[in-house]
């Protein structure tokens, strides 16, 4: 017995320290092709062309290459991983094997995009293709020598569609940082229009108190306080999130039109400009209303740090609350929901117009998103034939056919032809064809940033939400006109790009989003008669705490012409 | 020992001089002690001091992409900024603050409950106490913190609609939402989570006190309070002082998992600590050299007061750890 068991604890050891030892050795296993040290590309080009000349015999064949590419990984349910999939293989198939090309994809957290990238990089295992939606994070990875400058010109020849389409963007004046150029730009459609993103109110309840849809702030305030007045819903019947960025919504709140200067230094997905005057008046408004009961009183603790999951949507499902908006597709899950729950109610989409109050908002103006979608960078230890076959593969991918597989799958499967010749897809096929988050738009934004369908109604009317008592299709075509109306009228404007890095914004980014977050909350919650105070003595805080260096560097960058300008 | 034979000298093999003799016979009587721990060791080499080169990263302006070779040694100039850092002096406070409260009310409550348990009689209720008791142990931060907001919610948490229905309170008590409340909660629910299985070892050690003394002290007339006090507490001393070092050593460390669940925004000046500063200005931002150098900051002092803390206990007359 007693040898027995020495013999079973000898085992157990054994094979405990050859578990570990063969993990190591797995983490010692040779790095990826583009990670060892690259052969000059000249040598690999030329030498089965000299080869030729020199004899008859058949070329030995080109060195197969290997890229890595970035893919969001989002965590969803339901759907398959994101780097091994119907259509990674699909990619490899009628990309990669045609071109001698493998294409590994790299999954990137959604949510940890900086501290993911940060150990690629150290650990000299970045993606060939390195690429995000933020300016400043790419700025930030070219200026620390993370990412390769590289010659426009060879990439027009490699990639003529791709750069064309760049031309016509106009997006040729966001390649460079510090005078070199590191990037690429995917398209960015109808940009300057937030037209994808909806807000729904609930019609039933305003016209069960006799009134109208409102048309102003005033209107829009009498609806919200006759709502709480009726005790139609027992718990505040407006939502307010914690804010999860550094987005300050106010750009109601600005000046029309908005002064450069300050546009330069305040206007910035980056850091929440809290001491800007259109910040405070938002906050002052947000303010009043919490005193009046519109929000929840616990509303910073319904997100999903503090145990809660999406408690505005939640409650707007069940009925309680007036109004909810979320970005559009043609299965929009929490109005289904929404239905089934509440069988008779109607629904009307929300015209920013409500928040027209004269001397506050005297005119809505909205923030037009970059002219691009995808800022496309290349790793610095990627060598001359990868950067050369991820050119390729953005050049593949931008042809029409491409995309259309891509983003629309496989015909009878995952979508049908409608009478007009535009595909319908199918958003509930769970099959292995089943597209990923947003018709593979983790993939395809490699190219642009949304689906087109045709014309703006056919995109519209596909993403559209189906299935529901209610279509919206026509009052979210009125409000993309509205929209394009304010774009027009110079309205709707962009934040500011740099042609520089940003230092003091890496450095404090962290530390002023907390700030924000805490300061908003408090802001929003104060006693009215005391918000001018405590306003005063945050913003002062706020700029100690990093946002004065941060706003001082961006206006040295703006006065030396190294800023995006307003449109004129 | 050398005997002499007809072609000169040669090795007596049945004789093995005592040093080496001894040396084999205890691996050869251990063997499977020393196996097992030979795991153990290799992972403290490969995961703590095989890291130890990594250290560089505090003295250096660290970028991922220019690695150790190419980036910049600024020697001492990142302690500098950080010492100068309102949010590390706030994360530093927070965290002596905290954990010696965490220490003060967490170390004699499994001590309390240990005695408490070895004084129950009713077998099966003991048992069925201490499963349960043990049970928090194995939930996660995330879920302990989960629960705590949905029992704790100043509007909507269960304890406050209870106590509002029954008429007791006409407004929710913050417990979550406002610093002081949110401190007295947090230390009492880290208790809660943790005085189970910290009262593992302490039974263990009671287990180990001779039955005779128990009969001694019965014999010459201690009640059941006089024998907690002159035997079992003596009994346990040792283990009762080991148990304070190593978690003296912990003075400044604090738990990420712990204080990122019981985040919110209302409660920043008591919730940042050193776990939240690493991660916010460290990690989060990418500035590695930061991250490290905090931690480097933070084992330095833990080890310094582990080695003063056993030297105390040892002029105190305990055994010490070291």
């Amino acid at each position: 017995m007693k040898k027995m068991t020495r013999a079973i604890i000898a085992i157990l050891v054994i094979a405990l320290i050859s578990a570990s030892a063969i993990g190591c050795a797995g983490n010692q296993a040779p790095a990826p092709a583009q990670t060892q040290a690259p052969a000059p590309a000249a040598e690999k080009t030329a030498a089965p062309a000299a080869a030729a000349e020199k004899t008859e015999a058949p070329a030995p064949a080109a060195p197969r290459v290997k890229i890595r590419v970035p893919v969001y990984d989002r965590s969803k349910e339901g759907y398959p991983a994101v780097d091994d999939n119907y259509w990674t293989k699909y990619i490899q198939t009628e990309f990669g094997d045609p071109n001698n090309i493998d294409v590994e994809y790299v999954p990137i957290p959604r949510n940890d995009v900086m501290a993911t990238y940060s150990v690629l990089i150290s650990g000299k295992q970045s993606p060939t293709i390195m690429m995000e939606y933020d300016y400043p994070k790419v700025a930030q990875w070219a200026n620390d020598g993370a990412m390769q400058v590289i010659d426009l010109n060879a990439f027009k020849a490699a990639a003529p569609t791709y750069y064309q389409a760049m031309v016509d963007n106009s997006q040729l004046g966001y390649t460079d940082i510090n005078g070199k150029t590191y990037f690429v730009l995917s398209e960015r459609p109808y940009y300057n229009t937030t037209f994808t993103y909806a807000s729904f109110i609930r019609l039933d309840w305003i016209e069960q108190l006799g009134l109208s849809m409102p048309k102003n702030y005033a209107e829009y305030t009498n609806l919200v306080d006759k709502i709480i007045e009726a005790k139609l819903t027992d718990i505040a019947p407006l939502g307010l999130g914690l804010p999860s960025s550094a987005y300050a919504q106010n750009y109601y709140f600005r000046n029309q039109p908005v002064d450069e200067t300050e546009w330069a230094i305040h206007s910035s997905l980056g850091t929440a400009s809290l001491p800007w005057e259109a910040t405070k008046k938002m906050l002052k408004r947000l303010n009043t209303e919490y005193s009046k009961g519109w929000y929840s009183r616990e509303f910073e603790l319904d997100s999903a740090s503090t145990g809660g999951s999406d408690q505005m949507q939640t409650d707007f499902i069940n009925g309680k609350s007036l109004q909810y908006g979320s970005y559009m597709s043609a299965s929009v899950n929490w109005l289904t929901a929404f239905y089934e729950n509440n069988p008779g109610a109607k629904l009307a989409v929300l015209s920013s117009e409500v928040s027209v109050e004269p001397g506050v908002v005297d005119q809505i103006k909205i923030r037009a998103d970059n002219p691009f979608g995808m800022i496309v960078g290349f790793s610095s230890q990627a060598d001359a034939a990868q950067l050369e076959a991820s050119w390729k593969l953005m050049e593949w991918m931008i042809q029409e056919d491409s995309l259309f597989a891509l983003e629309n799958g496989v015909e009878g499967v995952t979508y049908v032809l409608d009478a007009n010749g535009l595909p319908v897809t199918d958003n509930e096929y769970r099959g292995p064809e089943m597209l990923n988050h947003n018709n593979n738009i983790d993939m395809t934004c490699l190219v642009h940033a949304s689906k087109k369908v045709g014309t703006i109604e056919q995109t519209i009317a596909a993403i559209s939400p189906q299935g529901l008592p209610q279509d919206f299709t026509q009052e979210l075509i009125d409000n993309y006109y509205y929209l394009k109306k304010l774009a027009d009228d110079g309205r709707a404007y962009s934040d500011p790009v740099f042609a520089v890095a940003i230092e003091a914004e890496s450095e404090y980014t962290a530390t002023l989003l907390s700030l924000w977050q805490e300061y908003y909350v408090a802001l929003v919650k104060a006693d009215p008669s005391q918000f001018e105070a405590l306003y005063a003595d945050y913003s002062s805080k706020y700029l100690d705490a990093g946002y004065q260096e941060v706003i001082d560097e961006r206006l040295e960058a703006y006065k030396a012409g190294s800023t995006t300008k307003l449109p004129k | 020992m050398l005997i002499k034979t007809e072609g000169g000298y040669d090795m007596d093999t049945a004789y093995i001089p005592p040093r080496k003799r001894n040396r084999l016979a205890f691996l050869k009587r251990d063997w499977q002690l020393y196996l097992m721990l030979v795991l153990p060791v290799a992972m403290t080499i490969i995961f703590k001091y095989a890291a130890y080169p990594g250290l560089r990263l505090a003295f250096m302006d660290f970028k991922p992409a220019l690695g150790f070779e190419s980036s910049k040694w600024v020697g001492m100039e990142i302690f500098q900024k950080i010492i100068k850092d309102r949010d590390f002096l706030r994360a530093i406070k927070n965290s002596l603050v905290f954990n010696f409260l965490d220490l003060a009310i967490g170390l004699p409550v499994p001590i309390i409950l240990a005695i408490l348990l070895n004084e129950l009689r009713f077998k099966k209720f003991k048992r069925v106490s201490q499963t349960i008791l043990y049970l928090p142990h194995f939930l996660s931060w995330v879920i302990v913190a989960s629960i705590a907001y949905s029992l704790f919610k100043p509007d909507s948490g269960l304890v406050n609609v209870v106590m509002k229905s029954a008429g007791w309170i006409e407004k929710g008590i913050p417990f979550l939402t406002e610093k002081w409340h949110w401190a007295a909660t947090y230390l009492l629910v880290g208790v809660w989570q943790g005085m189970g299985w910290g009262s593992i070892l302490y039974l263990a050690a009671i287990t180990g006190i001779s039955a005779e003394l128990y009969e001694a002290a019965t014999v010459d007339g201690a009640n059941r309070l006089r024998r907690i006090w002159h035997v079992t507490l003596p009994g346990i001393r040792p283990t009762i002082v080991t148990l304070l070092i190593i978690n003296l050593g912990r003075i400044l460390g604090s738990n990420f998992e712990r204080l990122d669940s019981f985040a919110n925004v209302n409660v920043k000046d008591f919730q940042y600590q050193l776990a939240i500063y690493i991660y916010d200005k460290g990690l989060a931002s990418g500035n590695f050299s930061r991250a490290t150098a905090v931690g480097l900051f933070q084992s330095l002092v833990g080890f310094l007061l582990v080695i003063t803390a056993d030297r105390v206990a040892k002029r105190l007359g305990s055994d010490g750890l070291i």
